[in-house]
């Protein structure tokens, strides 16, 4: 099942860029802390070394101006003073927020100044200045060498960087410059940014990849739960096709029992009715033979009589034998299609059951307007023919019904038996074609209306019903038009 | 984050006002040892003063113990007979009889006293505080 939103090799391909990423980004991460203080450094590092070119161009400047006598010659010039100051001025910027020389006040950890690059908060000539750190100062004094120490407690001061006069191998003065904190704070605040942004970066990276990974594996299991249920619907089905195969099986084979059962039961009937048919001829062959017998014994067998007897005697067993092919005929199993017209069904019906039915005393009438030729199961549908007359001529001969007749109508494609019985009673009308309903206490089966249902439609296509009229019952079958 | 920078300087001018208002408590509190300590403030000292507890802002100098004077050229009352303490270099230089000044400068706090003032209102300082005299 593909049909979820990731081909497999997409989603591969997809994980594996989100790995990457994510170890990409936990390195950066990693790395950042690092990174952002060798920034710092470097930042540092620049400034001090620009500071460092510039303080060495004032002390120059300071010691050519001043004679290399900072003091007493500041001391004598205002002018020189002022232009010093203007020097120092130049390179205060937003970075560097003061610039100023100061000299230490021997025996004291006191300074005070000798020049102010400000403009406000601008000190006085010898004004005694106290800085904080003292320790770096006098460092200063004893080293020679510049020095720079980063601020913990003054506000907005980020760092000092102290520079040594030197005159006569002496330290007579420090250029002192405070690193504004903005200056730090502007630069932090960049690599804040930055790890800010990273972390955010990160976070959503690592979002999208969870809330991925949890709807993938939702959708996996959907698509898995999908598919089970598909599976499991398929294999119900297939149970379910197999169950209704083998019923459908059973039933068939039900039902060809049930016909083979009802075909015996017919086969009984057959010895009563071949009886019927064969008795008057039986008798015919007896008086011909007792003619025959007393023609001999009264000496009077003339050939011509003798042969007129035999002959008559062949045509009966002709006659004989010729039932015994019908009733053969009838009962014949053929599995195939015929030709066939209601009139003919009937005819060939009442050749068998005519006899049987008129010696009880039943008028059989026959209306045929169908010359409709069916090609159809024919012989089967001739046992139906041959149930319905029987079921009617049982009821008749069981009522003892007077005038008692069995119609038998063929119009269009509607083959109707009626018959003066008094009809089906009404509480069992409903199961009379189910199998074994009988209300024939000693030789009924059951099976005669339930065959000829099966026959009639599972076998033909059409459609046998029964109603009631006013004189009994009337048993109807419609075959499909050809 | 630049919002917490915005904090931290916040914070840190708080800190500064909290820092400058210990210190006067500590100095002139060393020195004057009645409480409160009634006090004639000029300048941006006032506020400073008028927030701590032990001291007591008056508007003249008739009653106050100390005047504490700032940048603040209508404080031309006459306070020559009460000590001083100054709050600008500026005025520390100017009024000579000044016993003492606190006062920021390159972002540093700068305290002086002067032996002279000190002595004219027989004032002590504390042994912690001697260092800050003014030599000579
Ligand atoms: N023409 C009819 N008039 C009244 N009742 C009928 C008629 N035909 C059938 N029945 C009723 O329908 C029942 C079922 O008939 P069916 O032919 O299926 O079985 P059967 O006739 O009882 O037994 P078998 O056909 O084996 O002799 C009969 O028992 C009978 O009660
Ligand atoms: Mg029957």
């Amino acid at each position: 099942m593909q049909d979820n939103f990731f081909s497999k090799k997409s989603f591969y391909i997809f994980y594996v860029t989100v790995i990457v990423l994510i170890v990409g980004a936990f390195y950066i991460f990693k790395t950042f802390d690092k990174t952002s203080s060798d920034i710092e450094k470097l930042t540092l590092h620049s400034n001090i070394e620009y500071i460092n070119n510039i303080t060495n161009n004032l002390v120059e400047l300071i010691n050519k101006k001043t004679d290399m006598q900072l003091v007493d010659t500041l001391k004598k010039s205002k002018a020189l003073r002022k232009n010093l100051e203007e020097n120092l001025k130049m390179f205060r910027t937003k970075r560097y927020r003061y610039i100023y020389v100061v000299q230490k006040l021997p025996n004291t950890e006191k300074f005070r100044f000798l020049l102010d690059g400000a403009k406000k908060d601008k000190s006085g000539f010898l004004e005694i200045f106290q800085p904080l750190n003292i320790q770096e100062w006098l460092e200063v004094y004893k080293t020679k060498k510049p020095r720079y120490f980063k601020h913990q407690s003054i506000k907005s001061l980020w760092l000092t960087y102290l520079k040594p006069i030197v005159q006569h191998n002496k330290v007579v003065g420090i250029i002192a410059i405070d690193f504004s904190l903005n200056e730090y704070n502007y630069m932090h605040s960049t690599l804040d940014d930055l790890s800010f942004s990273v972390k955010i970066f990160m976070s959503l990276l690592l979002f999208i990849f969870i809330v991925v990974l949890i709807f993938t594996t939702i959708d996996k299991k959907r698509v898995y739960l999908l598919k089970k249920q598909a599976q499991e619907i398929q294999n119900f089905n297939i149970t379910l096709q197999n169950k209704i195969d083998e019923e459908v099986a059973k039933n068939r084979e039900k039902d060809k029992q049930i016909l083979e059962q009802s075909r015996l039961a017919q086969m009984g009937e057959m010895i009563g009715m071949i009886a019927h048919q064969w008795r008057q001829p039986i008798n015919a062959i007896s008086a011909a033979s007792i003619t025959l017998n007393m023609k001999a014994q009264m000496d009077r067998l003339d050939p011509k009589s003798t042969i007129e007897i035999a002959d008559k005697i062949g045509e009966l067993i002709q006659h004989l034998s010729k039932t015994i092919d019908d009733f053969r005929n009838f009962f014949k199993d053929t599995k195939e299609k015929q030709d066939t017209t209601y009139g003919d069904l009937i005819q060939s019906t009442l050749d068998i059951v005519g006899v049987s039915v008129g010696n009880k005393n039943i008028t059989i009438v026959t209306d045929i307007q169908s010359d409709i030729v069916f090609h159809t199961y024919a012989n089967e549908l001739k046992q139906v023919l041959l149930n319905l007359i029987k079921n009617a001529e049982d009821v008749l001969e069981e009522k003892k019904i007077k005038d008692a007749f069995i119609k038998i109508e063929a119009v269009e494609n509607r083959l109707i038996v009626r018959d003066n019985g008094g009809g089906v009673p009404e509480d069992i009308i409903e199961k009379i074609f189910d199998p074994y309903f009988s209300t024939k206490t000693l030789n009924g089966t059951g099976l005669g209306l339930y065959m000829s249902k099966t026959i009639v439609e599972n076998h033909c296509g059409g459609t046998i019903s029964v109603t009631n009229d006013a004189e009994g019952a009337v048993f109807c079958v419609v075959l499909p038009s050809p | 984050m630049k919002f917490l920078f915005l904090l931290l300087i916040l914070f840190v001018s708080v800190y500064a006002d909290v820092y400058t208002q210990k210190l006067y408590e500590t100095i002139l509190g060393s020195i004057f040892k009645e409480r409160p300590i009634v006090v004639f403030v000029t300048g941006d000292a006032k506020a400073t003063l008028e927030n701590s507890k032990i001291f007591d802002v008056v508007t003249t100098c008739k009653n106050a113990s100390v005047a504490v004077i700032g940048d603040d050229s209508s404080s031309k009352q006459e306070c020559g007979n009460i000590p001083i303490f100054t709050t600008t270099h500026r005025d520390y230089m100017r009024i000579l009889n000044a016993f003492g000044a606190f006062y920021w400068r390159k972002g540093r706090p700068q305290i002086h006293f002067r032996e002279r003032g000190l002595k004219m209102f027989h004032l002590h300082l504390s042994h912690n505080l001697q260092r800050f005299i003014d030599a000579g």
